[in-house]
């Protein structure tokens, strides 16, 4: 009968624990998105992982703790993490007036708009594959180093202090997560020509993922040019 | 011998249920976050004076305004996100780690640059005496000779290596 007993206690713990894990990946999505778009989504945010308790140190509150826990957001401390410049036939004032367009489409929010010093800042909301940032990490990293970040999460007692976010991205089950990117444009007048200077910023991943992005951004506005 | 393992497993199914509730996050707010939140509409430059009487300047000679503007711009672009920029004014904020800010004004044919780091926007919210980057002098300086550095050579870059079209 007790042991009847036990096997029940054990097949609802067992339920429970799965019903916690499908919550989890959920909450966690939602956890990600709070971190972009929420309160705490930028620089500097830096958990106190002193003041947890010593049993969630151990079993590391399921991975997500310990993701969660080093998130630090930064800027890319690089001098010249991107640097586009595209010269267009184009006047001056088309090229303005599609860039704005193209800030629409996107949804995107203007923090700077000044037509006399040609320079346009603003930011929107880009998906961006976790397969790309997978990529970029087997590109930049050793594969010991890769191995050695994804083995820590199973040893997590001995782990190194990682103070970035990139194991977050980089084992993120989610297909794709939105990350707001900055893009600063500096739009410069020349004879018969119009040059645009375009960096773009995700201020807490480090991430020179161009390709995947101002291309895009560069489609679209040669595409309105082709419109007008 | 079962009952052994079974209440083995229970103890540490219950120990990892207990350990992924009791985990709290813990989250330190600077006012860069807060101005991140509201995309830098809130975001207060220093004043002028102030910038000039605390920030390290540099001074640009056989150049013009235009030119140190451009190359301001092109570098700061580079290194972070510009969120606020006027020509009129002279001046040039950038989301950089640190933040800073930079006036340039022409006197007599030549060009100053001065720099003024934005510390105290990496201040916490709950408890402002407490910097989130804090920056020792010889740090300061040292980032202060790299930003005018990039910046001088971006300047004379057209004069330096002509066959370089940017």
């Amino acid at each position: 009968m007790r042991f009847k007993i036990y096997i029940i206690i054990l097949i609802g713990m067992i339920n429970y624990s799965l019903i916690g894990l499908v919550n989890y990946s959920y909450a966690r999505k939602e956890l990600i998105y709070e971190e972009i778009f929420g309160t705490y989504r930028f620089l500097y945010s830096v958990p106190n992982e002193t003041k947890k308790p010593f049993a969630a140190k151990i079993f590391g509150g399921i991975i997500g703790a310990a993701i969660l826990s080093h998130a630090k957001y930064y800027l890319p401390t690089s001098n010249y993490p991107m640097n586009i410049v595209k010269v267009f036939d184009t006047s001056y004032e088309k090229i303005w007036n599609s860039i704005l367009k193209v800030v629409e489409i996107l949804k995107g929010k203007v923090i700077v708009k000044d037509k006399s010093s040609g320079i346009i800042v603003f930011v929107y909301p880009e998906k961006i594959k976790w397969k790309y940032l997978k990529e970029y990490y087997y590109k930049y990293y050793s594969e010991k180093e890769y191995f050695r970040k994804w083995h820590f999460f199973y040893s997590y007692p001995y782990r190194e202090k990682y103070v970035i976010i990139k194991p977050k991205a980089v084992f993120n089950p989610i297909d794709s997560i939105k990350f707001p990117i900055y893009l600063n444009l500096y739009i410069k007048k020349e004879t018969n020509k119009t040059k645009i200077y375009l960096t773009y910023f995700i201020p807490f991943l480090d991430v020179p993922c161009n390709k995947y992005i101002d291309i895009d951004f560069l489609k679209m506005l040669e595409n309105i040019l082709k419109k007008i | 011998m079962y009952k052994k393992i079974i209440v083995g497993l229970i103890s540490f199914l219950f120990l990892c249920g207990l350990s992924a509730c009791a985990v709290k996050k813990e989250v330190v707010v600077s006012k860069l976050d807060e101005l991140f939140a509201n995309d830098f509409r809130d975001i207060k430059i220093p004043e002028i004076d102030k910038i000039k009487k605390v920030g390290m300047k540099k001074s640009f000679p056989y150049v013009n305004f235009d030119k140190v503007w451009e190359s301001a711009i092109l570098v700061l672009m580079q290194q972070g996100i510009i969120v606020k920029a006027s020509k009129e004014e002279g001046i040039i904020t950038a989301i950089t780690v640190p933040p800073l800010t930079v006036f340039i004004e022409e006197n007599d044919n030549i060009v100053t640059v001065y720099l003024y780091w934005m510390e105290e926007l990496c201040r916490r919210i709950d408890k402002p005496q407490e910097i989130l980057i804090k920056l020792t002098p010889e740090i300061k300086k040292q980032m202060t000779e790299n930003f005018f550095g990039q910046l001088a050579t971006q300047v004379y870059v057209s004069q330096k290596w002509k066959y370089l079209d940017r």
